[in-house]
């Protein structure tokens, strides 16, 4: 299936743009977790992820489904 | 969806404006008014010169209206306004705006803590710290 990741603030940096659209295997949030720390540079910086805009828990895991859009989110920085 | 978002510094003018605007609300008693101001940190000698802030806009849209939901539970109030900036912010400059009006002055204050708080805490805003030198390094909330 096919996801769109947002990144937002230093992943931007690290990633190298705010958007990207990847052809995905895993079934579920915590699947695809482990498979995106394991393959980029982004395990030391700490994130939540939002699905269609919606903050998701950490603990559960979420069954994301074709043309989800998933969003990472480093701690927040505003004011 | 109140808005909250604004492109660039937040002006005296639109302060002194969005003040003017609550002078036919008569059962006011006291405003409060937070100002964020872009401040010219150094870090290892170099100097900010601006915050370029960007945000999830969807995302912080809905926490700022459940934030603001709660603030009237939380507290007695006849009108609350945020605003933030996105884009380049120069020191110097307003880039956060929390205004609060209530019949007595005690309520005023709470809120005014509890909301600056709550929008830093729960949205979802960036800001990357631009140096006099174009290095920039992002933001990280104390």
């Amino acid at each position: 299936m096919k996801i769109t990741l947002k990144y937002f603030g230093q992943l931007v940096d690290v990633m190298g743009n705010h958007e990207e659209t990847r052809e995905i295997e895993v079934k579920n949030s915590n699947e695809l977790l482990e498979q995106m720390k394991q393959n980029n540079p982004i395990s030391h910086i700490p994130f939540q992820l939002a699905i269609n805009d919606v903050l998701i828990n950490q603990e559960e895991s979420k069954k994301l489904n074709d043309g989800d859009v998933i969003a990472l989110l480093p701690p927040y920085a505003g004011g | 969806m109140k808005k909250v978002f604004i492109s660039g510094p937040i002006s005296s003018d639109f302060i002194g404006e969005s003040i003017a605007k609550h002078q036919t609300k008569t059962s006011i008693g006291a405003h409060n008014i937070f100002l964020g101001q872009v401040r010219a940190d150094e870090v290892e000698g170099k100097k900010v010169a601006a915050i370029e802030y960007t945000c999830y806009e969807e995302l912080a849209n809905t926490k700022l209206h459940e934030i603001r939901e709660e603030a009237f539970e939380k507290f007695d109030l006849i009108c609350m306004h945020i605003y933030h900036s996105l884009g380049t912010i120069k020191t110097g400059e307003v880039c956060f705006f929390v205004f609060v009006s209530a019949k007595r002055r005690n309520e005023v204050y709470a809120a005014t803590e509890w909301l600056v708080n709550q929008v830093k805490d729960r949205t979802p805003i960036y800001g990357k710290e631009i140096f006099e030198d174009a290095t920039h390094q992002w933001k990280v909330n104390s």
